[in-house]
């Protein structure tokens, strides 16, 4: 296990991080997310051994890793930093035989094990038949994976990575992340610093994102919601789940913050259903309010991030009198109310009996004709709109 | 797979072969053309073995560490506009060789000695002046440091009037007059930097890549950078010591050798000796024949060939860039 305990570090009279633990185990993809500037790569230097930290340590199977000789070091941890602005233009092969440095004495003649050691970790990162081409001959993707064979020539049990997906086109970003996935499973501690939040949501057992000056830990699950990246990048995100995979996506919501006009629209929505429809309201200047909503429901995320207020409830809970009654309030402000095309069950019935109380007027519904579809309710939801829309209320004009 | 040695083997021979062409081509040219047939007869025999040969072995080695410090300069500063002359570091010891002979008496062994003082203390004032170690800042570094230093050396110059003749030729880099004995202490200065450097060829190696690389790859990055600058000097400073400044040896031979052979320094620091010597042995028989009887300073010749070739350096840079 490599294990940086407590770390601080900082510039000058500016700390960076006070107080960081993390841990990268054998077997698993461990993955540092972050801001620009949060000292993401310090972390990764310090880990590496190489940089010390103002206070903590770091330790590499239980033995403190500054106390070691730097070969031995470099025998039990590989670091690929991010690529130099300069570059010699090596051969693969060359390149990869640096990998073995550690292992070489005084004049370092290469042995028969360097050979192999090198030509299999060529051949682990599909680079098979490159060994003579020179570096500069090469993709930055393919550069990449020789950087990623040199580490692997260490024969290292663990591999820190800063940024190794930098300037990859998205598929290539995942044929790297899928090879590192790949060497974790058999066995190896992978560290990476990454920048992409979807890909480390999909490739890494375990995240750490840093957060003002500490770090947040877990799964991809407990550490990407829209309350962590708020605190993270000081930018609201849609955290959405994956259609197909089921993992935790984030969505950066760009947003007019400046606007938030005359007009209040509220917005009666769940489920992500009246998203879009908040968004086009604030774009066009009004002034946003929401609800009833549970919390961390991605339209909740949405009003959050619109700065809308928000009526709200805890997750899975029903509609409490103290919400009823505030639903109401915000209602009654509002110069005009649009109902999304969410499911109405038990659970949100009273968010469109509250509409009862209103001018009918005011009231947009989306796709009225098609409520029927969406009633979990018994028929009361579909009785209501219908009679809303004898009252005047009006179909709200879709996108 | 081509290993370094192959490389290195091939290529020694190769540059061996040249070296014993240009011996020969050396031995035959100048004031007097001497029939190899008739090499060992007088007068023949004295000017081959008293005049020429300790010549050529001076240019051998003095031409061998030029190209050897320009290698290790320009693989430890990453730019290939580095070379001994254009950082300073020739200055350096030159300066310090022209204050060596203000004083009446010093002896013999002082003036390397004090000429890789002078060497250290001028690259020490590039770097303190430059302060970043990026190519632009640490040739203009280089022009300030030179220019300084020029000027005390006409200072010595206009103080010292008895031999200021003699300390002008010295300085455009000659290698006349002098004879095996110079010869023999540069080739000790040599022999200690290419065993030093060659043994620590796979750490520039490393280097090269960066720092975090050769740091993660166990090298003592600041230690072996010292010691590699340290030994480069010192390398100047034998040959400044005994042939003046001769510019662009350092700059023209590590382009033309990696060109040729590669990038490995294991392959490229016995090399870079090799071709230093072949260029400095070639350019002093250009320098002694093409106005014969009349002799030009060797400098005269490496800055004709070296100057353009900095220029297309420079300009192919900026393209890149």
């Amino acid at each position: 296990m490599l294990k940086g305990i407590n770390l601080v570090y900082g510039y000058g009279n500016t700390t960076l991080f006070e107080g960081i633990n993390i841990e990268v185990q054998p077997g698993k993809f461990t993955v540092i997310l972050g801001p620009n500037g949060a000292g993401k790569t310090t972390l990764l230097k310090i880990l590496a051994g190489f940089l010390k930290p103002r206070e903590g340590t770091v330790e590499i199977n239980d033995q403190e890793i500054f106390k070691l000789p730097a070969k031995k070091r470099a025998r039990m941890l590989a670091y690929v930093p991010q690529e130099p602005e300069t570059l010699r233009d090596y051969s693969v092969w060359d390149t990869v035989m640096m990998g073995r440095y550690p292992y070489q004495g005084f004049l370092g003649l290469e042995t028969k094990k360097d050979f192999q050691g090198v030509k299999k970790a060529i051949e682990t990162v599909g680079l098979a038949g490159y060994e003579e081409r020179t570096l500069l001959s090469l993709s930055g993707g393919e550069r990449q994976r020789v950087y990623l064979a040199r580490a692997l020539a260490q024969e290292a049990d663990y591999i820190l990575l800063d940024e190794p997906t930098n300037h990859l086109d998205l598929f290539y970003q995942v044929k790297i992340l899928s090879l590192l996935k790949d060497l974790a499973a058999q066995g190896k501690g992978i560290l990476a610093v990454l920048h992409d939040l979807n890909l480390a949501s999909f490739f890494a057992d375990r995240l750490y994102l840093f957060s003002e000056g500490d770090v947040i830990t877990g799964a991809a699950g407990e550490v990407l919601t829209f309350e962590n990246i708020y605190k993270a990048y000081k930018e609201p995100a849609l955290v959405v789940n994956h259609p197909v995979l089921g993992i935790p996506q984030v969505l950066p919501l760009i947003i007019n913050k400046s606007s938030g006009g005359k007009t209040r629209v509220h917005i009666i929505g769940g489920g992500g259903m009246a998203s879009g429809i908040m968004l086009r309201e604030s774009q066009q200047g009004a002034k946003i309010s929401a609800g009833v909503l549970n919390k961390s429901d991605s339209d909740w995320q949405t009003a959050k991030a619109l700065g809308a207020e928000v009526v709200e409830e805890e997750p899975f809970s029903p509609i409490s009198q103290e919400s009823y009654r505030r639903l109401l309030e915000v209602l009654k402000k509002a110069d005009k109310i649009v109902v999304a095309p969410v499911p109405i069950g038990p659970g949100n019935l009273q968010n469109i009996e509250a509409l009862l109380e209103v001018e009918p007027k005011k009231i947009f519904i989306v796709k009225p004709e098609e409520m029927e579809k969406r009633d979990y309710s018994g028929g009361r939801a579909t009785y209501i709109v219908n009679s809303l829309i004898k009252a005047g209320a009006q179909k709200y004009p879709e996108a | 797979m081509k290993s370094w040695w192959v490389k290195l083997i091939f290529g020694g021979v190769v540059l061996l072969l040249l070296l014993i062409f240009a011996i020969f081509l050396a031995a035959n040219l100048g004031a007097v053309k001497i029939p190899l047939t008739q090499i060992l007869t007088e007068p023949y025999k004295t000017i081959f073995f008293k005049i020429r040969l300790p010549r050529i072995a001076l240019g051998i080695v003095v031409g061998a560490a030029l190209g050897l410090a320009g290698t290790v300069y320009q693989g430890v500063l990453k730019t290939p506009l580095a070379d001994p002359y254009i950082l300073g570091v020739s200055s350096g010891a030159a300066a310090a060789v022209a204050l060596l002979t203000l004083l009446k008496s010093f002896p013999y062994y002082a003036l390397p000695l004090g000429a890789f003082l002078g060497s250290i203390v001028a690259l020490l004032l590039v770097f303190l002046i430059s302060r970043k170690p990026e190519p632009n800042r640490l040739i203009l570094a280089g022009i300030i440091v030179n220019s300084f230093l020029g000027a005390i050396v006409t200072f010595v110059l206009a103080v010292s009037r008895e031999n200021m003749h003699q300390i002008i030729y010295w300085l455009m880099g000659g290698l006349n007059n002098k004879g095996f004995k110079e010869a023999g202490v540069i080739a000790l200065y040599l022999l200690l930097g290419l065993v030093l450097l060659f043994v620590f060829a796979r750490d520039l190696n490393a280097m090269s890549f960066g720092d975090d690389t050769a740091v993660q790859l166990g090298v003592e990055v600041n230690k072996k950078r010292v010691l590699f600058l340290m030994l480069a000097s010192f390398l100047t400073a034998g040959a400044v010591s005994f042939a003046g400044t001769i510019g662009f040896v350092g700059l023209v031979v590590p382009q033309v050798v990696e060109l040729i052979f590669g990038k490995d320094y294991r392959v490229l620091i016995p090399l870079s000796s090799l071709a230093g010597a072949i260029l400095l042995v070639f350019a002093d028989a250009l320098a002694r024949s093409i106005l014969a009887p009349a002799e030009l300073p060797v400098g005269v010749i490496t800055a004709f060939i070296g100057a353009p070739f900095f220029a297309y350096l420079f300009i192919r840079r900026g393209r890149h860039a």
